[in-house]
């Protein structure tokens, strides 16, 4: 990946000279080509570069996922037991809000790659009676809610207040779910 | 509304010197209502942990106020509630005096009397404050949220989740519907 850097190659054709200096060149330009590679992230010099390390990811990213999941489960549920679905789409759409909004903070797209849809069992379970159903619903929401909270407890300063509501919402989700 | 700019106002703030006088002006200019008393950038609490808990102080001043007017006109549990909620903001705001009163800033004092943003007369208006106050207290613990690590980040979580819990069941005793907000705290 060092090697792509143009900085140092692009200096050594205009001192070729004697043959007998040639590997000291070919050495100073492999340092400069070292130096080069190591200012790439800063300099941007080869934005190739980037497509080799790609940052690490967000730490708000498995509540972002969380969040869609989340919401995915709410919709299911709702289409599943219909009586309910005056109740479970507002927190659908809070939990798509809070994706959104999550989004936001991340600043870059979703990572690609598999969607990560809902994991838990909303596709498998079985038209239940809706009290199964919120009852699951609520163990998915206490489940966020302890996740949103330790995420808080120790986000930087310009994530808390966000968070801090996201968990709050989720525990309000378990109330209205009761 | 960025928190970033709310902390970035903060920086010219001098901690300790004024911080009294200014809340006083801030306050008696809205003639101290407990209820729509803006919480956002514009009066923020600045880069100062000790502010932004003297202001959730003040709000939770206000609530232990406001739920002995709500109190008187509900009956049975959601009178219950009304008190069971009192005591939840009275144990915060003595948790809130102990702890300011340890530090160097001043601690912002109560007051007799707060100004009612609409006149509470019955059941309905007695449950459209309790929702009020708890979303208003809940915003100055969100407020509070970027100013604080650790245990104190901890408790400004809890507080304002307990808010938003309260706010939610007194919209469902209220019959308001839907019983939730998606960001609760979150000024409008």
């Amino acid at each position: 990946m060092v090697l792509t850097c143009p900085v140092g190659i692009g200096r050594t054709p205009s001192d070729q000279g004697g043959a007998g200096h040639s590997r000291r060149r070919l050495l100073r330009a492999g340092a400069l080509v070292a130096l080069g590679g190591a200012a790439a992230p800063l300099t941007g010099c080869d934005p190739f570069d980037r497509d080799d390390e790609p940052p690490p990811p967000d730490a708000l990213e498995p509540l972002a996922a969380e969040a869609l999941a989340l919401e995915a489960r709410h919709r299911a549920a709702a289409s599943t037991a219909p009586t309910l679905a005056a109740r479970l789409t507002p927190i659908a759409d809070a939990h798509r809000a809070h994706a959104d909004e999550l989004r936001r903070v991340i600043g870059r797209p979703a990572p690609s790659g598999p969607a990560t849809g809902p994991t838990g069992p909303a596709s498998g379970a079985p038209a239940d009676a809706p009290d199964a159903v919120l009852a699951e619903l609520r163990r998915a929401e206490q489940q966020g809610h302890a996740n949103a909270a330790k995420a808080g407890a120790t986000a930087p300063a310009d994530r808390a207040a966000l968070l801090g509501s996201i968990a709050a919402a989720r525990a309000t989700h378990v109330e209205a779910l009761a | 509304m960025s928190e970033r700019t709310e902390r970035s106002e903060g920086r010219e703030h001098m901690p300790g010197q004024h911080r009294m006088s200014e809340r006083t002006e801030r306050t008696e200019g809205r003639v101290a209502v407990p209820v729509g008393h803006r919480v956002g950038p514009s009066n923020g609490p600045g880069n100062d942990p000790n502010r932004a808990l003297g202001d959730a102080l003040a709000a939770e001043y206000a609530a232990v106020w406001a739920y002995g007017v709500i109190g008187v006109h509900l009956t049975d549990a959601a009178r219950s509630a009304a008190r069971a909620a009192e005591a939840a903001h009275r144990s915060r705001r003595d948790a809130l005096l102990l702890q300011l009163a340890e530090g160097a800033g001043q601690v912002p004092a109560d007051r007799a009397g707060y100004a009612l943003p609409y006149p509470v007369t019955d059941r309905t208006t007695a449950l459209q404050l309790a929702v009020e106050i708890e979303e208003r207290t809940a915003g100055h613990w969100r407020a509070a949220l970027p100013h604080t690590t650790g245990a104190d980040r901890n408790t400004a979580l809890a507080a304002l989740t307990d808010c938003a819990l309260r706010a939610t069941r007194w919209r469902r005793t209220a019959g308001v519907s839907p019983v939730t907000v998606p960001f609760p705290g979150r000024p409008a």
